[in-house]
């Protein structure tokens, strides 16, 4: 969007409040590329690496209609324009759903879905679209990063300080501003048990009350004997109330915090990172005292896939970080957004696998249900220490997938609009 | 000149949203009735501002309110994006900033734990913060209420506080808005000790105020904003006459109607014993005072013993802004109040050539009359013989002087009147002037 300045200062001022577009074809190859990968990882997800050689020829037969209806789905909403008029992403979103809905249809018509899978259209137009917007987010920051540069080169002594906000800054401004991040969290700590008596000790009274609750309706209401159930229940269950309470805190945690945005410059990003880190110290405190304890009630021998414990917490935590960005920033413009989450958690919480085990779920809604944004994430902590042992490759991708695209989207969504903050909320 | 602040063609503009809503409910309404229609328009905060600011400097900003003083304080902090230009600030350099009051603080928090997070914020550490807390503390006064919940403060507490923590965070570049609208007298005198101290220790300074004492105090130089363009940028007297121009537009300066009437009198009155010396020493006052730096735009009060040529020197150089009038007209004495006010009043052979007691009243008159900055020229008669001065010692011990002719009575005497109308009288010594007369220069007291 351009915005051109006509009346009040001498000569006519363009703006670009979005930087500038790569190439049409650049785009086009880039989205085709793409297409035909997540496409094919889409099969791959489906079936799993045994079965896939069977549904292989009836991939690559439809991938040409697919990645071409998509394309061209994408260029009927303007996506590729050099300056399309309205919002830039949500027409890529659109275009590549459209697409792979035509190209859902055309196959029925065509083909049938002989030896083809439509679950794999599902999962090809999300993975599409975190790939087709990464990239472009990735595109806007090298772009930003590029042009600030130049202006930094040419000004010598001085600079511009919303010029050194880049998301290599942002990341290194974790550790410049650990001492805020640090503070903020105290805050949030403080505030939330302010004048409560047992203070602190709510945030492990509530996962206890939760194991006690949990055990009496399992064991003694609905009669299911395993004792083990409510083990497995809580690894889903304190992952998830992380994963949510982090989110449902971020569509606030720039727009309630008016007066740090209004008094010094400070990288905006640390404010959603300081909610997400605030909910991870407690995530991390609850899982401190209760995995050793209950691994020690239950009786739950000790498996060496547990090593990779670190691992999946930097997932969990690199995704929730990324979709915190993305919620503080679209809240800023949109308040929609924090009942939106609201609803959206609600309906999430049971296309997670907490309640029930994801390999019970009928096979073919199975990937759907490991490609709901928290699936891969739980999945994981409940094979390295309910099932005890090594997670599949198909998991890793989809949960690394979610955490590289949740933070580069969101990392370059906030990037994008922060100088417009101040002015917004 | 070290730049440490750089506004390269900055321009703000805010779109004001009436009517603004993303309801779709409002958005339906619009569709009916333009009275819940959005519109949007385009307000420039900032127009096209150029300036630098070098260390060490304190510069004021003045203007009126909304006329984007605000605005460039938070552009500098980098609170706003221009909308076009460049703002630069020396690298590495600490802006602390008290802006808007109170703002920043979390008011569920103790003053304490607001510190620590004031401090966070602007980049130190918590033993960085530990170690100035302290100062903190003893600085703003708040001993017994630092532990109370923000939220109990008052107005006044507030600025302590954030001035408090603002001046012990060592910053670089100081950025204040309106800091002495509230708190004390003896809190503002602490405040200005700081900022005095600060510009010691050559730390640069943006203030805002309304004040013109404050910003006397304080600054070195002031910019003026008028409707977010940069109306004047210099000394502090300039920048505070332009600033009542901007306030109080032409009304302020009223062509006087009896003053215009006096100027058309052709000047002939004057004492039978400087006839022949008047026209040179008319002509020698014109020089010296352009010398000193006339501008045409000068508004010249105008009265003495000119010759009639002089006087249309001066009335062509200055044109309208000219006014010329008799010492012994009672106009002069009692200039109506809204005359507006003069950058130059010229008194030509009239100090000491009239009773003391008309050049009291004159001075009182003139110098109520004179800008900020302006300046009053008067021609002073060095008398040689002391003896002369007549001295008269009444019997409770006061001294005196007779009034009569031929009135010399000290420059002394004259600095005392100045004084106490608030004026502060100087001589230039002059040898070269033809009737052995020098200059006076009395400006109001800064």
């Amino acid at each position: 969007m351009s915005v051109v300045v006509r009346d009040g200062v001498a000569g006519a001022v363009s703006i670009d409040v979005v930087p500038a577009r790569p190439s049409w074809l650049l785009g086009v190859f880039l989205d085709a590329l793409l297409g035909v990968s997540a496409y094919i990882v889409s099969y791959w997800l489906r079936f799993g690496s045994e079965r896939l050689a069977a549904f292989l020829p009836g991939a690559w037969s439809t991938v040409p209609l697919v990645v071409g209806a998509q394309i061209l789905a994408l260029g009927a909403l303007r996506a590729y324009a050099p300056k399309p008029k309205a919002t830039w992403l949500s027409r890529v979103v659109a275009g590549i759903v459209l697409g792979t809905a035509a190209s859902a249809l055309l196959v029925r018509i065509a083909v049938g879905f002989q030896g083809i899978s439509r679950m794999a259209f599902l999962a090809d137009a999300l993975l599409l679209s975190i790939a087709a917007i990464g990239w472009r987010g990735v595109w806007v920051l090298r772009t930003r990063a590029r042009a600030r540069a130049l202006s930094r080169a040419s000004v010598g002594d001085l600079v511009d300080r919303a010029d050194e906000m880049t998301l290599g800054v942002v990341l290194l401004s974790i550790y410049r501003y650990r001492t805020l991040i640090k503070t903020l969290v105290l805050k949030d700590l403080k505030l939330k048990y302010r004048g409560s008596v047992f203070g602190f000790l709510w945030s492990l009274a509530n996962p206890l009350l939760m194991i006690v609750v949990y055990t009496l309706a399992f064991t003694f209401i609905l009669g299911i004997r395993s004792e083990m159930f409510v083990f497995y229940l809580m690894l889903g269950q304190l992952a998830w109330t992380f994963f949510a309470s982090s989110t449902m805190m971020s569509t606030a945690s720039i727009v309630d915090n008016t007066g740090l945005l209004r008094t010094v410059q400070f990288p905006r990003a640390i404010l959603p990172i300081a909610t997400v880190l605030f909910n991870f110290a407690q995530y991390l405190l609850t899982i401190a005292v209760f995995l050793p304890i209950m691994i020690a009630w239950y009786g739950i021998p000790l498996a060496e896939p547990m090593i990779l414990f670190p691992a999946v917490l930097v997932l969990h935590v690199a995704f929730t970080i990324g979709t915190a960005l993305l919620f503080a920033t679209t809240t800023v413009f949109f308040r929609d957004v924090r009942h939106l989450v609201e609803v959206a958690l609600a309906v999430l919480f049971w296309t997670t696998p907490i309640v029930y085990e994801l390999d019970r779920v009928p096979e073919r809604l199975r990937l759907l249900i490991l490609l709901s944004p928290m699936s891969p994430f739980v999945v994981l902590y409940q094979k390295l220490f309910f099932f005890r042992e090594w997670p599949d490759a198909t998991v890793w991708l989809v949960a690394g997938t979610y955490a590289v695209g949740a933070f580069v989207i969101g990392g370059a969504l906030l990037l994008a609009f922060e100088d417009r903050f101040t002015e917004q909320v | 000149m070290h730049t440490v602040i750089e506004a390269q063609g900055v321009s703000k503009q805010f779109l004001l949203r009436h009517n603004a809503s993303v309801e779709l409910k409002v958005r339906f309404l619009g569709l009916l009735s333009p009275k819940y229609r959005e519109s949007i328009e385009e307000f420039w905060a900032l127009k096209n501002v150029s300036l630098q600011i070098a260390r060490g400097q304190a510069v004021g900003l003045i203007g009126r309110n909304g006329s984007g003083k605000s605005t460039l304080l938070k552009l500098i902090a980098a609170i706003h994006r221009p909308t076009s230009g460049r703002l630069l600030v020396a690298k590495h350099s600490r802006i602390s900033s008290m802006i808007e009051l109170g703002v920043g603080f979390h008011p569920e928090l103790t003053g304490r734990e607001n510190v620590f997070l004031n401090a966070a914020i602007h980049g130190l550490t918590g033993e960085e913060t530990e170690a100035i807390y302290r100062d903190i503390v003893s600085y703003s006064g708040l001993e017994h209420f630092i532990d109370v919940p923000i939220k109990n403060f008052s107005s006044g507490m507030y600025m302590r506080l954030g001035f408090a923590i603002a001046a012990m965070l060592a910053p670089d570049i100081l950025l204040l808005d309106e800091i002495f609208a509230v708190g004390d007298a003896d809190f503002q005198l602490r405040c200005l000790d700081t900022i005095k101290r600060f510009l010691d220790q050559g730390k640069t300074i943006v203030f805002v105020s309304h004040s013109p004492d404050a910003v006397r105090m304080i600054c070195g130089r002031a910019c003026v904003l008028d409707h977010g363009e940069l109306a004047f940028d210099g000394d502090v007297e300039n920048a505070l006459y332009t600033y009542s121009r901007i306030l109080y537009g032409e009304r302020a300066i009223p062509r006087p109607p009896e003053m215009s009437a006096v100027a058309s009198i052709p000047i002939t009155e004057s004492a039978p014993e400087l006839d022949a010396k008047s026209e040179e020493s008319a002509a020698w006052l014109f020089d010296r005072v352009a010398q000193e730096g006339l501008r045409p735009s000068d508004r010249v009060l105008h009265f003495g013993n000119s010759s009639v040529a002089t006087t249309e020197r001066w009335r062509s150089f200055l044109q309208e802004n000219h006014f010329a009038g008799l010492v012994n007209d009672a106009s002069l004495f009692s200039l109506p109040a809204d005359t507006g006010l003069f950058d130059v009043a010229i008194a030509d052979s009239v100090f000491p050539f009239r009773p003391f007691n008309t050049v009291a009243r004159c001075i009182a008159s003139v110098v109520r009359k004179l800008a900020p900055n302006g300046r009053f020229y008067a021609t002073w008669f060095e008398n040689p013989d002391a003896a002369n001065f007549d001295p008269i010692v009444q019997p409770n011990g006061v001294t005196s002087f007779s009034d009569s002719e031929p009135y010399h009575y000290p420059l002394a005497l004259i600095a005392n009147v100045c004084d106490a109308v608030g004026a502060m009288v100087e001589r230039v010594p002059s040898t070269g002037h033809p009737g052995g007369e020098s200059l006076l220069v009395i400006s109001p007291r800064r």
